[in-house]
């Protein structure tokens, strides 16, 4: 294997090079002392490129096992039933949980897609609300943390929508609801406020810091990941290297802190020759990204939930409605006022 | 006579050409397609725009082998899309019977056999998938076979673009891409593995999508599936658009059902 494909500066890399170690198996029998010598670098940053060698596991006695030397690995029925006993963060209708197979669940990331007012914001207020509803209720139990983009996130809101939440609970079961109160709700929702590019790029490499703090998060909601992105990039290749890095990352903090992302994400219009469509913002290998996509939308004054994208749920839509306490079942029609024409 | 047949794979004495063991697919009809399934020593990229089912077909793939071949199987997931309970659906089809009642005594055991003979690695950066991928060669080259243990036929990567594609640009960008294909082509041919890669699409000129990663990786599997969805009809389409010993635009379609992929003739 080439000495490249090794995770060093690149003063190291060239050191290396230049003193004739150009692949790792010459390194494999350097003690640090010689290589420091040879490659004219300090004792421990020569430690430190021998500790990233692979070695083959041979020298350690005993019968290769394919799960030994190769740490991280989990066989399928592991995973099996780890999902089976994964908590989900109820989105507060009943009709879009079921499409989501129960709600937004940990360790994946999910993607709302809308036009302007269909309710994005709104779902994440509520999930960010909901992530709390203790273990008894059937929830999760765990803080959330909000970044803010748009500057959608609005305090009152989330008040009105926790005091409907604990109402709700306290219904059900006035003995276990007795000492949630409002404050506890609040203080639990950590908001970050970001306003341009380099901040949120900033904001996803420091989360596993603030993971490490904040061990009880089950949640970041990104609101939205799409609007510092779309101006002031003349270079399209270079926004998508730093969008694919961002996302790589919070891939990478999802699995390990086991908590569940949900990017908002928003749509463009995209001009083809047979006319021109909506498609979500960000471009294709955007698309990639999410685990599971949900496209929010309006339809004849109703608003829609769809789940376009899943690894292992069929595509479903489920109506809903934005009430005064929150995302709810459209139970009966709640057609949008005549006054405002729909978005196209 | 399989044994046999093993025996001369891993002294390496035949050209491996002469005593290739296929994968057989039957489920989902690229048996057809591919003249015979994925074959060892080769690299199979599976190409497609969002949700056009790569994961789908990976997974099936994975089921079928897992449970066929009774043959371990490595998935290396960069994106999170791995469900095992679709998993287990898949392998529910491929045991037979709709329903518990219908299902033959011993068939929840051979499902947890093959689930536990598929094994998962989640690796989002490329430097940690590039020292997987030479670990796994150099413990695949070492292990001494014996006739208990399932030997790893089948290494599936899913998606190779989602790791890459951050780095192409940067000063080693492209280098590692390079080391990443000559990795997976030694581990087809050295190991005697069918690796099976993902790639996404991106788009071309006059808007028809290309395959990502550009031209040098292009040059890298030897066998090249485009798939398409149709919603509308909740049909997947593969067409067949490079080979090295087939012609090309071949085509089949296939359905994504609760239980697998289905075969639509």
């Amino acid at each position: 294997m080439d000495v490249l494909t090794l995770a060093l500066p690149p003063s190291q890399r060239s050191k290396l090079l230049a003193a004739g170690f150009h692949t790792t198996a010459a390194l494999v029998s350097v003690t640090p002392f010689q290589l420091s010598q040879e490659a004219n670098i300090t004792l421990e940053e020569a430690t430190v490129v021998l500790k990233l060698v692979p070695r083959s596991d041979i020298d350690h006695v005993g019968a290769l096992s394919l799960s030994g030397p190769l740490t991280g690995s989990t066989t399928a029925w592991d995973l099996l039933i780890h999902e089976k006993n994964r908590r989900k963060i109820g989105t507060g209708s009943t009709e879009v949980d079921k499409i989501l197979g129960g709600g937004v669940l940990s360790k994946e990331l999910t993607e709302i897609c809308g036009v302007p007012g269909v309710g994005k914001t709104q779902f994440s207020m509520q999930l960010a609300v909901n992530v709390q509803i203790p273990a008894e209720f059937g929830g999760v139990g765990g803080h959330a943390i909000y970044i803010d983009t748009e500057g959608s996130f609005m305090m009152e809101r989330v008040l009105q929508i926790t005091e409907a939440v604990i109402d709700d609970l306290r219904n059900k079961s006035p003995a276990s609801a007795e000492d949630l109160t409002v404050e506890d709700f609040l203080s639990h929702i950590y908001l970050l406020r970001v306003h341009d590019p380099v901040e949120q790029l900033a904001v996803v490499n420091t989360l596993p810091t603030l993971l490490d703090e904040h061990k009880e998060v089950r949640l970041v909601v990104f609101d939205s990941v799409t609007f510092n992105f779309r101006q002031d990039f003349e270079d399209m290749a270079g926004r998508t290297r730093l969008l694919a890095n961002m996302a790589q990352k919070l891939m990478a903090v999802a699995e390990n802190y086991d908590v569940a992302i949900v990017l908002v994400n928003q749509v463009t219009h995209k001009v083809t020759s047979e006319g021109s469509r909506t498609v979500p913002a960000l471009g294709e290998s955007w698309s990639h990204v999410c685990t599971n996509r949900l496209m929010v939308y309006w339809m004849d004054g109703q608003r829609y939930a769809h789940l376009a994208k899943s690894p292992s749920l069929p595509v479903g839509t489920a109506p809903y409605v934005i009430t005064e306490e929150g995302v709810r079942d459209a139970q009966e029609s709640h057609k949008r006022p005549k006054l405002v024409e729909p978005h196209g | 006579m399989r044994f046999s047949n093993e025996c001369k794979n891993a002294s390496g004495n035949r050209g491996s050409w002469r005593t290739i063991s296929s994968h057989r697919l039957r489920e989902v009809h690229l048996d057809k397609l591919l003249e015979g399934g994925l074959r060892e020593g080769t690299v199979t990229e599976l190409v497609g725009g969002s949700s056009s089912g790569k994961t789908q077909v990976c997974m099936q793939v994975a089921a079928s082998v897992a449970y066929r071949c009774r043959a371990m199987v490595g998935f290396v997931d960069t994106c999170h899309s791995f469900s095992a309970t679709r998993l287990s659906h898949m392998l529910g089809g491929l045991v037979g019977g709709r329903d518990a009642v219908q299902r033959r005594v011993g068939a929840a055991d051979e499902i947890g056999d093959a689930m536990k003979s598929i094994m998962h690695y989640s690796i989002f950066d490329i430097f940690p998938m590039l020292s997987f991928l030479n670990q796994l060669h150099t413990t695949l080259s070492v292990q001494v076979q014996s006739m208990e243990e399932k030997v790893m036929r089948l290494l599936i990567v899913d998606c190779a673009s989602s790791v890459i594609s951050p780095i192409l640009g940067g000063i080693p960008g492209h280098a590692l891409m390079v080391s990443m294909g000559i990795i997976l082509k030694k581990l087809a041919l050295e190991n005697h593995l069918a690796v099976l890669i993902t790639n996404h699409t991106v788009g071309g000129e006059g808007g028809h999508p290309k395959p990502a990663l550009g031209e040098t990786w292009k040059a890298m599997p030897s066998v090249r599936l485009l798939l398409a969805r149709d919603f509308s009809s909740n049909l997947c389409h593969a067409t067949v658009m490079k080979h090295t010993s087939m012609a090309c635009n071949r085509h089949a379609a296939f359905q994504i059902t609760r239980t697998g992929l289905r075969p639509v003739f």
